[in-house]
């Protein structure tokens, strides 16, 4: 860092340069404060999915499934099988089959779900039925939050 | 000053008219810094003080996103990073900062101790100094937790252990830090408590008292300086150190985004309580002697449990260094100490020394 | 006298075991007799026995008299005392109860009753009651004789990851095997096949062991015409796709059964895309010569192409969502869209049973259209890094900028008097 010294350098000191570095200084903090302001702004207004969808999600709007039909929808990262039944519930499974780790899909015309691997079958409790899955799917709870279909862990 | 502020002063004049400003005028006119060989050393204080605010402005923006529970620690910190806008820049900052801090921290302690700065009438100082730098390793110890996985999971876990050794106290001392035997998600609970509530605020109030007594006392001048034949030069602090210590900072404002940008901290796995300790866990880098050391110390010396002599000797260490300014009699008197110098020299070898011997150690 | 009394109670209760409610002279003799092993292991072997635990026991198998202490009274043939038993006795033995679907429903309805009436229709059962081959298995040859537990029970040789070690006990035996002339490296196909391994090496019982092809107590080995319905018992798709398809009107002209060709029978291997296609080690080459039978030869060679296409867009879309994953950046989205086109991917490889290149193709699309969606979603993640830095880059100017314009300054100031 330079020593302040009592001589006067050579070089100008007009009031012009003067005004002139002032100036920098001014836009130049200016822009510096806005470089961090613009983010801690953009930070403090929440993302569009107001949190971590590791515990619930919303997989769908009331009216995307008719009765007796079933549609596969993101929670975390796996994939999951939301099934309106003919009386018009709503359930919904995870969609990962416990055998391999195909994805299952609900047929409505044996109004089941099913495993395309290795026939694997389930009922609407998610309990094996019929095939080598060694185990049921795991259901989870279904809430209606307005027109959406909410689904969390159980 | 310049002619382009009015409204400043009509600003200014609304305040004088209420408040008495004259103990800030008096600062601003009066405050000066001196200048002499070693001067270098005296920007890091007011480094460490800018990395402190970066840290209380970056920490209360994670705290309006992040959850202190087991379950969902680690998930919100990978929801602030992933999802949250910015959010990767404010935590790698925020991660990035403590480490710099801690690293300016001790420099600053290390520059005050081996100029003598701790000398009477400034024993205090020195005191509440090392106090904080206490303090600073412990924010860092429980923020390092805070992410919950695994590398900070079993750090914790291995750093927590040790205090077990504790004569007397250890165990309670244990149960204390953990919030039960083992480190469970009641420790993750306890140590955001203390992060975010009780150090902020008896460092707030060690801060205030450091940062007064600094102001009252003015910058004290090593004994070389002081004694010597040359007049001695001042800087005023308003507007000449100041500006450099604006430019300080802003350089240091210029690596941290860069790091953040081009070696972001990574976030690893969730922790696993059940599962087993991964070999090579170390603790954090400022960590790294005091663990090197008690690694190196042997399991028994005479008929002594070797980690026990290991932590009292780091324990006595520890306590002849914060009462350095009652026990170097020479340069409290004004004289100059080699002895001390010496010691200082010894204790930044050993503790630079060790944590080389932690970073280089290979990992398997 | 009741002292008297009690202490011949006692006496009693403490006279050998205490299975069967009433105390049993075939048990309390057999017990003693320590020095012949096949005496004296039933014994032993029964306490397990599920039988026993019913509350039957040996008279109730082998017939005589269980409450007399006299050897030649107790094992009278006259009160049907039957030793141990020819193979053809034990299937009636066993069949006297087993084939009785009352007598069988008054201790576990659900159990089935046609055992007897199948093994009669089994290999092994038309050569034991038709020729009188004794080798071949009977009732106690898989279930034990003595200390049978229900095929449930992992213990029992006929539980389900069992059952291949039970039958390569004669299966697999050249010597033992000699005459039938039929191979005895079964067992050792199975167990490196896709099936044995999940079987025998993780206990995993959705994989299918000998009977759940061969049959239980009717085991034949399915007839070239019947394979593929056997395979098409959890591979339904592939089955229904092959009949639906020219292979099917082919083979049964050849007499060659479908699955079975391309995939062998017991050393079942992971299929691969090596296998489709022209070149060696694909499965078609072995008839569609390009010269000979140019049109299935094109084919596949058409639905390769189509598999490796997909496969190799899958595949970079992974690397660049892996990239982006490592780089820190959110990548849920595109993993999302990597696992449905790695669904698809594999409803490709199915829809090649069809033989159709233009059914595949059709499905492929598909997959190739899932495969790209997570490629441009790990595409813009990698883009957000490369503006991050962008935007670092630029704050670094304004920060550099403003970091000289303030040294200036303090050169500026320095150069000033002083004030006081």
């Amino acid at each position: 860092m330079p020593e302040p010294t009592a001589q006067h350098q050579p070089g100008p000191s007009s009031p012009l340069r003067r005004r002139f570095l002032n100036f920098i200084l001014g836009s130049g903090t200016f822009a510096l404060l806005g470089a961090v302001l613009y983010p801690v702004l953009r930070f403090i207004l929440p993302p569009e999915t107001s949190e971590a969808a590791t515990s619930s999600v919303t997989a769908g709007q009331v009216g995307d499934l008719k009765p007796g039909a079933g549609k596969i929808f993101r929670f975390g990262n796996q994939p999951g099988l939301l099934v309106m039944t003919a009386g018009g519930q709503y359930k919904a499974f995870s969609a990962v089959c416990p055998h391999l780790q195909c994805t299952v899909q609900y047929r409505a015309d044996m109004g089941q779900i099913w495993c395309a691997c290795h026939n694997g079958m389930f009922n609407l409790n998610g309990q094996v039925v019929s095939g080598p899955p060694p185990k049921g799917l795991e259901e989870f709870k279904v809430d209606l939050r307005g027109d959406e279909i909410v689904v969390s862990r159980a | 000053m310049d002619a382009e502020k009015p409204k400043r002063n009509w600003l200014l004049n609304w305040v004088e008219a209420r408040v008495d400003l004259s103990a800030i005028r008096h600062f601003i006119d009066k405050k000066t810094v001196p200048q002499h060989r070693h001067s270098i050393w005296y920007y890091f204080g007011g480094m460490a003080l800018f990395l402190f605010c970066v840290q209380v402005a970056t920490g209360i923006l994670l705290l309006l996103y992040y959850r202190p529970t087991s379950e969902a620690a680690f998930e919100s910190v990978q929801f602030i990073i992933t999802r949250v806008q910015f959010g990767w820049l404010i935590r790698n900052v925020h991660s990035w900062a403590a480490n710099l801090m801690i690293g300016v921290l001790f420099v600053h302690m290390f520059s005050a101790f081996l100029m003598k700065a701790y000398r009477r009438p400034r024993e205090l100082t020195w005191v509440s100094g090392v106090l904080l730098l206490g303090l600073s390793l412990g924010f860092g110890f429980s923020g390092y937790l805070l992410p919950w996985n695994e590398l900070a999971f079993f750090a914790t876990k291995v750093g927590t252990e040790i205090v077990n050794d504790v004569p007397l106290i250890g165990h309670w001392l244990l149960l204390f830090l953990r919030g039960g035997e083992e480190v469970t998600g009641a420790t993750l609970t306890r140590f955001f408590g203390f992060h975010v509530a009780v150090l902020p605020m008896v460092t707030t109030a060690l801060l205030a008292l450091h940062l007064l007594l600094v102001q009252n006392q003015g910058m004290s001048r090593p004994p070389s300086v002081e004694k010597g034949a040359e007049p001695k030069r001042d800087m005023p602090f308003v507007p000449h150190f100041l500006l450099r210590d604006l430019l300080g900072w802003l350089v240091i404002l210029g690596v941290l985004v860069s790091l953040a940008a081009f070696s972001p901290w990574e976030l690893g796995t969730k922790a696993d309580p059940f599962a087993p300790t991964p070999a090579g866990i170390q603790p954090e880098w400022y960590f790294l002697f005091a663990f090197e050391f008690l690694k190196l110390v042997p399991a028994e010396v005479l008929s002594f449990e070797g980690e026990f002599l290991a932590i009292a000797f780091l324990g006595a260490a520890g306590l002849f260094w914060i009462l350095v300014p009652f026990l170097d009699r020479r340069a409290a008197a004004g004289l100059r100490s080699p002895l001390f110098t010496w010691i200082g020299v010894l204790a930044i070898a050993f503790v630079a020394g060790l944590t080389l011997v932690g970073w280089l150690r290979p990992t398997p | 006298m009741w002292p008297a009394l009690f202490f011949c109670l006692v006496a009693l209760l403490a006279s050998g075991p205490a299975w069967g409610t009433t105390p049993n002279t075939c048990v309390s003799c057999h017990a003693e007799l320590d020095d012949d092993e096949e005496l004296v292991a039933p014994v032993r072997l029964m306490e397990q026995d599920i039988h026993s635990r019913h509350g039957f026991s040996c008279a109730d198998c082998h017939g005589g008299d269980a409450t007399s202490d006299d050897e030649d009274e107790s094992m009278d043939e006259e009160k049907g005392f039957v030793g141990k038993p020819g193979k053809a006795r034990v299937i009636e033995m066993c069949g006297k109860c087993h084939s009785d679907a009352a007598f069988i429903s008054r201790y576990n309805p659900k159990l089935r009753v046609d055992q007897v009436a199948l093994y009669h229709t089994s290999v092994h059962g038309q050569r034991l009651l038709e020729k009188g081959d004794k080798k071949v298995a009977a009732c106690v040859d898989c279930h034990g004789s003595h200390g049978i537990l229900p095929p449930t029970d992992p213990r029992s040789p006929v539980y389900a990851a069992n059952v291949p070690q039970t039958c390569s006990r004669c299966h697999s035996d050249p010597i033992y095997m000699k005459e039938y002339n039929i191979p005895t490296d079964q067992y050792d196909k199975y167990r490196t096949s896709v099936h044995g391994r999940p079987l025998l090496e993780k206990g995993e019982l959705g994989a299918p062991a000998c009977n759940d092809c061969h049959g239980n107590h009717g085991a034949t080995p399915p007839g070239v015409s019947s394979l593929t319905n056997v395979c098409g018992q959890c591979h339904p798709i592939n089955n229904e796709l092959v009949n639906q398809s020219p292979h099917y009107p082919a083979f049964a002209k050849l007499g060659i059964a479908a699955c079975e060709t391309c995939h062998s029978h017991h050393d079942i291997e992971s299929p691969s895309d090596a296998m489709v296609g022209t070149e060696p080690p694909a499965v078609c080459i072995r008839c569609h010569h390009e010269d000979k039978w140019p049109k299935g030869w094109a084919g596949a060679r058409a639905i390769r192409a189509s598999l490796d296409s997909l496969s190799g867009q899958y595949r970079a879309a992974e690397a660049l969502v892996r990239r982006a994953e490592r780089a820190g950046m959110e990548v849920g989205d595109a993993l999302f869209d990597l696992n449905e086109a790695a669904g698809s991917l594999t409803k490709t490889r199915s829809t090649l049973h069809s033989f159709n290149p233009g059914r595949v193709e059709e499905v492929q699309r598909g997959g190739m259209e899932l495969a790209e969606k997570a490629l441009q979603k790990a595409q813009a993640a990698l883009d957000e890094l490369e503006f991050r830095r962008k935007g670092l880059g630029l704050s670094l100017v304004v920060i550099a900028v403003l970091g000289v314009a303030l040294f200036l300054k303090i050169r500026a100031v320095d150069r000033e008097p002083p004030k006081k």
